[in-house]
């Protein structure tokens, strides 16, 4: 069976004020029928930028796709026209925004902000029938379905991530990608949002592609996990590859700290010294070399190329000649 | 709600009180005796001491100030010191028509500055926004009255299309209200395109973009609402600057209103239609103020649900 | 007893080579803003022609005296803008109007300038009920059209060039105070003006050598602004009778006088009223290209 998605070689950049920025440079990945993703890395890494890339949804003047496919369901999206493009949108794809308290538009009541994602994708639907999917979605995602016809302003931020969620999820699509749904949120709300989106993913049976910055997060909701850097993803692996395996790059070993276990539950990331290339002014070679403390020459005059191991994948030169069996 | 539009009306009580004060303090400075105005050169002494007390010039400043306004309540703002008519009557009959071109002119401005300014921020950068921003630059910088003039030159006296004196009908308020058009549409183009550009840059449109909607349904569902709350209260702003610029322009156009009553009562020495047709017109605009202030509560549910309970 | 100034000078001196850079970098930006500099090109046009009127025209014999055998020319080499119905020369009359305009205009701007700084200084330094009391007056002052306002000063002070500066500072008076007031607001818990107060400055000298020249961008943006409208309001005035006096040549007054003859002679109101364009324009792209230099968040 095909993938789901497939992403082979992207590259996004941005033009403005002269210089040429590297958001994305490289990515391949797949995603299958029902699995989570974590996409992990620092701010500036390239993780939005590749999720607005799969909505096509790039700022139209400066952001542009250059190179690469997308395959969505088998169809590549970057050739896709603009009208093919909102068919897809909201309905086989949809995203979460990171800030649910200026993703909503103000001045239109939420229950109607919900409607126009069934509007616009279920044209047969009357206006009654739109009024009960809206009740439905609201009572999924745990909201009273009496305060639709009230404003953004009148909830609070969990609430307001809810109704972004309602939007994401109004057609049941088959990919959803959230661009760190829970950081704009009070922890305790945090957990809440994580574990309704978790329910629904099993109960809709949603592809997901989760962006954030929180390693516990991603130990608890997802199935595969790619961390990137400058642009590029250097490790690729299943939740027990990347937190149980023992080899990893540099970068994800100084991400960690030391390398934690599913048990340990390690939140926070550790600050590695230096800090991320300027995507503007990438370096040659491997483009973690001057942060990395096992570079060696090789590392600052060739990029290295992704090794795989089974399921796991680490871009960097020491693994080059496979791994050594520690066991 | 009515809480709120009561809590208005309160406020613009203290305004009124200060504007009065200060236009009665300014007109006070009048040098000359209006006594000896009102009964000629030829006045005896006693003549114009009896009538000094009678009009109460005899007291003090404050005093008269409080008089004014006590009779000014009752809608009574004195003598004209010319025609020895109320200046209400006066006032009334000519306030109608400045304030019917400053509503043209505004109204006009809107229905086409708006649209370019939406235009212009849509297309931004691109031929059209350039030139809009070209001509909004032109208008700001344009007097009203001498492009009343130059309308007049072209549309009345050489083309014959609009009378170039007065306004028996219609055709009368076209060239008015279009010279007062074009100066407050400048800051409709420009007000419109800048707070539309920020919307569209609003995470909003982004949601409504992730949803799949047109560009056009954005635009029209989306980013209009948002973009005309602000230019509403331009629209109020900008009345006050019309009401200025049509009676300027009404000297161009021979229209009786109050801009032309101004200029005759100031350069008569007739200081209680001055005053009135000042206060007049102060209070006005204030009051558009006030009612625009009312429309954005009514229409920003943001203000809105401060006021209203929502029944839950 | 020596030391305090000493430091005081150094201080000053690194000010003064931190606002050397800034500047370069407000004029670099300035200079690359094509309308900005055009707005700067028509501004140094009008001041030449304004200062050196002279040169081209005699202020008695071309715009004063009435001359009836020469009335309503036409636009010819000799007279570049055509006579009006006295006979005095249009282009001279236009020349020495912009002095007029550039003259009682900066006076104007600089009066409220005074004043506003003044009322705005003292609000915003020793804040409380002086600042609460003085600022509700400007309140009520901007609430009345400036429009209105200058009508009725000239009502009561009569016609005359320095009662048009009155009326027209009177107006623009409430906009300054705002501006300084907001500047000082902004620099007044800053370090260096309490370590000013630690080494025993008056009041008045760090208002005026302290905070000051901090508020000077938005001073400047809103002097160059408000000359573009003073401009049209001189012009406003004196076009309805209520400015400077028909003698003068005045680009307003002139419009009015020649309002009578507009029909057959309509070089009489077109350059007169192309001059009041370019004046205000200058100014108003000078005061945009300003704001943007000193603020580039701003820009769209």
């Amino acid at each position: 069976m095909e993938h789901l998605l497939e992403i082979k070689n992207l590259h996004v950049v941005y033009k403005g004020d002269g210089a040429l920025v590297r958001a994305v440079n490289g990515v391949d990945l797949t995603l299958d029928r029902g699995e989570t993703l974590g996409l992990v890395g620092e701010t500036g890494a390239g993780k939005t930028t590749t999720a607005l890339a799969i909505m096509r949804l790039l700022p139209e003047r400066t952001g542009s796709i250059q190179e690469g496919q997308i395959l969505l369901d088998g169809n590549d999206i970057t050739k896709a026209s603009d009208a093919d493009m909102r068919v897809l949108r909201g309905s086989l794809v949809s995203m979460i925004f990171q800030d649910p308290m200026t993703s909503l538009n103000p001045t239109i009541r939420v229950g109607e902000q919900v409607g126009e994602v069934l509007e616009l994708h279920h044209k047969d639907l009357g206006k009654e029938e739109i009024e009960k999917r809206v009740d439905e979605i609201f009572k999924l995602v745990g909201l009273p379905p009496e305060r639709k016809s009230e404003y953004p302003h009148q909830f609070s931020g969990g609430m307001r991530q809810r109704i972004v969620i309602a939007i994401a999820l109004a057609c049941q699509p088959q990919l959803l990608l959230a661009d760190e749904p829970t950081t704009a949120l009070d922890v305790t709300i945090q957990a809440q949002v994580l574990e309704l989106m978790q329910r629904l993913k099993e109960k809709l049976h949603t592809s997901t592609i989760l962006i954030t910055h929180d390693l516990g997060v991603v130990a608890e909701t997802c199935d595969k996990v790619a961390i990137m850097y400058a642009g590029e993803i250097i490790e690729i692996g299943t939740v027990e590859d990347i937190f149980e395996g023992r080899e990893h790059h540099p970068y994800t070993v100084g991400l960690f700290g030391s390398i934690p276990d599913l048990e340990k539950k390690e939140r926070r990331l550790h600050p590695i010294d230096g800090m991320m290339p300027d995507p503007a002014y990438l370096p040659e070679g491997c483009k973690f070399h001057d942060r990395c403390p096992k570079a060696t020459e090789r590392c600052s005059a060739q990029a290295p190329s992704m090794h795989m191991w089974e399921s796991h994948g680490i871009r960097c030169h020491l693994f080059e000649s496979g791994r050594e069996k520690t066991e | 709600m009515l809480k709120y539009i009561g809590k208005r009306i309160l406020m613009m009580i203290p305004v009124v009180l200060g504007i009065s004060f200060i236009i009665f303090s300014i007109l006070a400075l009048t040098p000359g005796d209006p006594a000896q105005m009102i009964l000629g050169e030829n006045a005896s002494l006693e003549d114009i001491q009896q009538l000094r007390e009678e009009m109460g010039l005899n007291e003090n400043f404050l005093i008269r100030y409080v008089k004014y306004m006590a009779d000014a309540v009752r809608l009574d703002f004195g003598e004209s010191y010319r025609t020895s008519l109320p200046v209400v009557e006066e006032i009334l009959t000519r306030l109608p028509n400045t304030f019917s071109l400053a509503f043209f002119g505004i109204g006009l401005s809107v229905v086409i500055g708006v649209p370019i300014g939406i235009i212009s921020a849509v297309k931004q950068y691109s031929i059209f926004d350039t030139v809009s921003l070209g001509l909004a630059l032109i208008m700001t910088s344009i007097p009203a009255f001498w492009l009343g003039l130059m309308l007049l030159l072209v549309f009345a006296l050489k083309l014959g299309w609009f009378p170039a004196i007065g306004i028996t009908d219609w055709t009368g308020f076209v060239l008015p209200s279009v010279t007062l058009a074009i100066g407050s549409m400048a800051t409709m183009i420009r007000m419109t395109r800048s707070t539309m550009l920020e919307v569209i840059r609003e995470d909003y449109i982004r949601t409504a973009r992730s949803k799949g909607a047109s560009e056009g349904r954005i635009i029209r569902r989306h980013e209009l609402r948002n973009a005309l709350l602000p230019i509403i209260t331009i629209i109020g702003i900008n009345f006050g600057l019309q009401m200025g610029g049509a009676m300027i322009c009404e000297t161009v156009f021979s229209i009786p209103g109050m801009g032309s009553l101004m200029i005759t009562s100031v350069r008569q020495k007739d200081v209680p239609m001055v005053m009135a047709a000042v206060l007049f017109v102060a209070i006005a605009i204030s009051l558009i103020n006030l009612l625009i202030d009312i429309i954005y509560a009514f229409v920003d549910p943001r203000i809105k649900s401060q006021y209203v309970k929502t029944s839950r | 007893m020596k030391n305090p100034k000493v430091e005081n000078k150094a201080g000053a001196v690194a000010v003064s080579t931190k606002k050397n850079s800034q500047l370069a970098a407000i004029m670099k930006r300035y200079m690359k803003n094509k309308l900005a500099v055009f707005g700067l090109i028509l501004f140094l046009l009008l001041v030449v022609l304004a200062v050196g009127a002279d040169l081209f025209a005699d202020y008695e014999a071309d715009a004063i005296t009435q001359n009836m055998q020469n009335r309503l020319q036409p636009p010819s080499a000799e007279h570049l803008f055509g006579t009006d119905q006295y006979g005095r020369d249009v282009f001279a009359r236009v020349l020495f109007g912009g002095r007029i305009s550039l003259w009682v205009g900066t006076a104007t701007i600089l009066i409220s300038l005074a004043g506003g700084a003044l009322i705005g200084a003292t609000a915003g330094y020793y804040g409380g009920k002086i600042d609460n009391v003085l600022m509700r007056i400007m309140d009520v002052f901007l609430a009345i059209p400036s429009i209105l306002l200058a009508i009725s000063i000239v009502a009561a002070l009569g016609n005359g060039m320095m009662n048009l500066m009155i009326a027209l500072s009177v107006s623009s008076v409430p906009r300054f105070a705002r501006i300084v007031r907001s500047s000082i607001l902004t620099v007044k818990g800053q370090e260096f003006i309490e370590a000013a107060r630690a080494y025993g400055c008056r009041n008045g000298k760090i208002i005026v050598y302290h905070i000051l020249p901090n508020a000077i961008g938005p001073i400047i943006v809103q002097a160059t602004l408000s000359m573009a409208s003073t401009i049209l309001m001189i012009s406003s005035l004196s076009f309805v009778g209520l400015g400077l006096p028909s003698a003068i040549p005045e680009w307003g007054s002139m419009l009015s006088e020649a309002k009578e003859f507009m029909r057959y002679e309509p070089y009489l109101i077109t350059f007169p009223g192309i001059a009041i364009v370019l004046a205000v324009m200058a100014f108003n792209l000078i005061g945009d290209g300003l704001r943007d230099a000193l603020d580039p968040k701003l820009r769209n």
